[in-house]
């Protein structure tokens, strides 16, 4: 065996980025001179061009080694977090232990989280609702993604299930977002149930690109459907039914407590089914399918129901978002929205629930700040959900708050 | 009906290059290549790149610069390829398969959203004096109308995949890689090198991905930076239609799917394309999971 060279660490890592470098240099540094009438077309040497594309690139590049320096310094042994005096390091825990002993505590914070629906504006309101929102999202994923490990490409599918199940029945029926919300659940999960019903049986990766192909469909048929469906232009939800404020408080005030009541709500419920006994069966299901089988665990029912289930919590989440928004069209379903809920699932921690919290909460605030300073930033903002979930596959699987079983099982394998 | 079925043949040619490289990969590796249909979009836009270049450095020349921008383009993805299971997937191999899969997506994301901020958000023009030639020249028969540039694709479909067959079942290189495939560790101790039978893999199958880009480009008349998201969806339905890992099947599978494609655009309408391709899918998975000619294998988790 040869030595390791104290360069193969450092060679580890320039090699990769000059290959890339050299790779995506053709399209960064020359650009397209078009002959329209001729038919032909030409290069220019243009590094203005190439210049452009680093400095949009730059602050979100700056977002994302930090987000992933972070997870892999905290996952590091002898870099601690700064620490707190002792007194107060076990009392903090003790009292986070006593709501992780006991989830269905976790409802009581929500007065205190309502709180800031009192002062803040209209924009951090409608900021607080969408990360309500993409907290139940990402919960819910979570659940079939992490806990029951099969991939799922295609999740914005089932909110715009939920949301297009509110926009068509309230033209019909008097139905008041509330009351919406089950509904929006139920037929949610019987179609995932119906999606999932042939295709999980088979081996999980197949399930990935099935889901990305039901929710592909699902755009084509919502685009083509004509009356029922609006078509391109969507529906727009009446003023009787759409979320309308109560008492002292405007619409988006409410829109803020209940989306922060149902994700509390989420969180505390999926946290009791992770320690019940379904929830053991998944995350026995992920470790091995076979052993599980061989235990008697009903393979091929529990992972419907986790699909069930997440397909549910996300028509949940389309109803109180086409309620929120008052207008649903074919753009919510789109692999932009799966990708990014997947990708705060993965960063989070797979198979963590305050992992999903975390992921939802930096992916989608962070950007959403961060928006005021850079505007490019927007542009850039798949680029960098890409990234994230190579780069924390490749170095850091089991995501920032990722629990240590699954850790062990992520890399176990690997030479 | 005629018609539909020339334009199906055509349109299916590409799917099957493009599943060749899903079906290869997942027959040596057992992970969905996801970031393939991607490498068929680079090596697009590298056709269109390398035109340029051709024509910047000596002008016009229509079958020089075609033959250059496509060895290029070639030589390009199948850099990509090579690059991307170095960087992306070689760390993963052998960890949980939801690693090397979501690895893959993210790879898939970035190479779209880079080519999209990098080059251009909307649709260009395959420069059409290159085209033309190729579109306009047609033949009657019985009817149906058949272009130089449809005769071009199936005809270089078969010779590569002639090509492809002589390469896994005649040569050494071919029994490294049907002997990885079979059993990665076996295949080691052995004495053949895994590591470049998988970077054979990955290069072979972007290159004829990126042969199947140049002919969508001069067909469609147009490229676009998410044009490969469509066609790898559907060229890995092709793959899982034929039997993944199965390579005849792949292409069989292609040409089926291009067919069925046009089917529906003629009878139930263009706009449920898309819909078609998922039913198809899904009945597959349903009626016959193995495909048409894949081998019964037990599932390995």
């Amino acid at each position: 065996m040869k030595k390791p060279s104290v360069l193969a660490p450092l060679l580890a890592v320039v090699a990769p980025v000059l290959l890339v470098l050299v790779l995506t240099a053709p399209f960064l540094w020359w650009t397209l001179d078009v002959d329209y009438i001729g038919g032909t077309v030409g290069l220019a040497f243009s590094p203005a061009h190439a210049g452009m594309f680093f400095q949009g690139l730059g602050p979100a590049l700056v977002l994302g080694a930090l987000v992933l320096g972070g997870s892999v310094l905290m996952r590091r042994k002898g870099v601690k977090l700064p620490s707190l005096p002792v007194p107060l390091r076990h009392r903090l825990n003790h009292r986070l232990r006593a709501f992780k002993d006991r989830p269905w505590a976790l409802p009581a914070l929500m007065p205190v989280l309502w709180l800031p629906a009192l002062f803040l504006g209209p924009k951090g309101l409608s900021q607080g609702t969408f990360a309500a929102l993409y907290i139940i999202l990402a919960t819910g994923l979570n659940i079939t993604v992490g806990m029951a490990g099969i991939l799922v490409l295609g999740y914005s599918a089932f909110l715009g299930i939920g949301a297009y199940t509110f926009a068509i029945l309230q033209q019909w029926l008097p139905l008041p977002w509330f009351a919406a919300l089950p509904l929006g659940f139920a037929i949610s999960a019987a179609l995932g149930w119906l999606v999932a019903l042939p295709s999980l049986r088979l081996r999980g990766d197949y399930f990935a690109l099935v889901s990305l192909g039901f929710a592909e469909a699902l755009r084509e048929i919502l685009r083509n459907g004509g009356e029922i469906t609006g078509g391109d232009k969507g529906i727009s939800i009446s003023l009787a039914h759409r979320i309308v404020g109560i008492g002292p408080f405007s619409s988006q005030q409410v829109a803020y407590m209940a989306a922060i009541a149902l994700a509390l709500l989420s969180v505390a419920a999926i946290e009791r089914l992770y320690r019940s006994r379904l929830g053991r069966a998944w995350v026995a299901i992920r470790e091995d399918e076979i052993a599980a089988g061989a235990m008697g665990i009903p393979v091929v029912r529990m992972k419907l129901l986790a699909f069930a289930l997440s397909a549910g919590l996300a028509g949940m989440a389309g109803v109180l978002f086409s309620g929120f928004t008052v207008f649903v069209d074919p753009s919510v379903c789109t692999f932009e929205e799966s990708v990014l809920v997947l990708a705060m699932v993965i960063l989070g921690g797979l198979g963590s629930i305050p992992g999903a919290v975390v992921g939802a909460l930096l992916l989608y605030l962070v950007p959403t700040w961060l928006r005021d300073w850079f505007p490019a930033l927007q542009d850039y903002r798949l680029l960098i959900f890409g990234m994230i979930l190579v780069a924390t596959m490749l170095v850091n699987p089991q995501g920032l708050l990722g629990s240590r079983r699954h850790r062990l099982e992520l890399e176990e394998g690997k030479a | 009906m005629l018609q539909v079925l020339i334009n199906g043949l055509a349109r299916g040619s590409v799917y099957a290059l493009v599943a060749l490289g899903y079906t290869m990969v997942y027959g040596i590796l057992g992970m969905i290549n996801f970031a393939h249909g991607e490498v068929f979009m680079l090596g697009m836009f590298a056709a269109v790149f390398g035109i340029g270049l051709c024509t910047t450095l000596w002008g016009t020349s229509l079958v020089l610069n075609l033959a250059v921008a496509l060895v290029l383009s070639v030589a390009f993805a199948a850099a990509w390829g090579w690059a991307n299971e170095r960087i992306a997937y070689r760390r993963l191999r052998g960890a949980n398969m939801l690693a090397p899969l979501s690895s893959a997506i993210g790879l898939s994301i970035v190479l779209q959203n880079f080519v999209m901020l990098a080059v251009t958000k909307s649709k260009i023009d395959f420069p059409h004096f290159y085209g033309d030639v190729f579109t306009r020249t047609s033949w009657t028969v019985a009817g149906a109308r058949i272009t130089l540039l449809q005769v071009a694709m199936l005809g270089t479909t078969a010779l590569l995949c002639a090509g492809l067959w002589f390469l896994i079942q005649r040569t050494r290189v071919g029994i490294a890689l049907r002997a990885t495939s079979q059993d990665m560790r076996a295949a080691g101790l052995m004495g053949i090198k895994v590591d470049r039978a998988i970077s054979g893999t990955f290069v072979l199958g972007s290159g004829l991905a990126a042969v199947a880009g140049m002919m969508v480009g001069m067909y469609q008349g147009v490229i676009a930076f998410d044009s490969g998201y469509a066609v790898g969806l559907k060229a890995f339905t092709a793959a899982v239609l034929g039997g993944i890992g199965n390579v005849p099947g792949a292409v069989l599978g292609g040409f089926l799917i291009g067919i069925l494609e046009d089917l529906t655009g003629a009878t139930v309408g263009s706009d449920w394309k898309q819909t078609s391709t998922f039913v198809i899918l899904i009945l597959v998975l349903v009626l016959r999971p193995r495909g048409i000619l894949g081998e019964r294998v037990a599932d390995k988790v």
